[in-house]
């Protein structure tokens, strides 16, 4: 695997993308960019279409980019590339947040302005009501059902030993 | 800052201790079957130490992947550890806030015939069934925590296999 830098006018969309790209979204996609950088980089196919990243490379453009990077999956067959593209959003939007750990993590953000990118600095609902018993404090015993281990963890799914 | 491909063997790699991403037990298993048909094609993106930024879900399936010993990775050294943490959490959430055009998906759906998509938790003929298309809708909103959701995979400090807490 290797990442080239193409100029993007050397790529173009997929006609048939079902992935819906809102103005507000690349308006958050350009702020991401412009305040973490052009971090990841856009999957095309041979024929220049992009397989993952048409929110980054329309956000690209409208940033006056002339150069993205990018990843050939030039060994996958026509139907793989379309399979892979839906695959690849579907599994990214098929778990969400631990709102306990989000709200932790938010509240040590200062400098950055995280409801533009759409999260809620105050939770709207109580976690609890998800729990039958309130025991997210709790120390957890694991066995390994691999090699028989036991360990602890918190709920948060750190190791403790 | 160029962005470039780094191999690291997969055991380099450690998550980041409060990552609020959930991966469900479900989940690492559509990701493992993503990678044995298309390819490892996502780079990790670690920070210092090789702290994982975004990927987890990844690093969770290959190490349960016995013939994947080492794994493409983008070093983002340059963020602030604020910055990490930030976009760690921004990369997450831009994918999610956006659904399909159903009409294309649907399109898609019925070209894909050698895999299965429904393992992947698309549902065929989801314009028929209306409890479906509000089920999707829905999930464009906030997404209420789910119990099942709460099945955390942890690694065994032993052995390195992937567990499930209860």
């Amino acid at each position: 695997m290797k990442i080239k830098y193409v100029k993007v006018s050397e790529i173009k969309t997929y006609p048939q993308n079902a992935k819906i790209h809102t103005g507000e979204q690349i308006e958050q996609i350009k702020k991401s960019i412009k305040e973490y950088g052009f971090n990841d980089p856009i999957a095309i196919w041979r024929n220049g279409e992009i397989i993952e990243g048409h929110g980054r490379y329309i956000a690209a453009v409208e940033l006056g980019y002339e150069e993205v990077p990018v990843i050939e999956l030039t060994e996958l067959t026509d139907e793989e590339r379309r399979a892979y593209s839906l695959v690849h959003n579907q599994l990214t939007t098929s778990t969400g947040f631990d709102t306990d750990v989000l709200a932790e993590e938010l509240a040590e953000i200062n400098q950055y302005d995280m409801e533009y990118f759409g999260f809620q600095l105050q939770n709207d609902f109580d976690t609890s009501e998800f729990y039958e018993n309130d025991d997210r404090n709790d120390i957890i015993e694991v066995v390994c059902e691999n090699c028989g281990h036991k360990f602890h963890v918190d709920r948060k799914g750190n190791v403790i030993e | 800052m160029e962005l470039k491909i780094e191999y690291l063997s997969k055991e380099e790699l450690r998550p980041y201790a409060n990552n609020a991403k959930i991966h469900t037990g479900e989940q690492v298993e559509q990701i493992k079957k993503s990678i044995e048909e298309f390819g490892f094609n996502d780079p990790i993106a670690v920070w210092h130490d090789n702290e994982v930024i975004e990927g987890h879900g990844r690093l969770l399936a290959v190490m349960e992947m016995d013939d994947i010993k080492e794994v493409p990775i983008i070093r983002l050294d340059e963020l602030t550890d604020e910055q990490r943490r930030a976009y760690m959490l921004v990369h997450n959430k831009l994918t999610m806030n956006t659904g399909y055009n159903f009409t294309i998906l649907q399109e898609e759906l019925e070209t894909i015939f050698s895999v299965d998509m429904v393992k992947y938790g698309f549902i065929k003929d989801a314009l028929d069934d209306i409890e479906d298309i509000d089920n999707i809708l829905s999930d464009n909103e906030i997404q209420k925590p789910e119990k099942q959701d709460k099945k955390m995979m942890v690694l065994c400090p032993c052995c390195g296999k992937l567990v499930e807490v209860a």
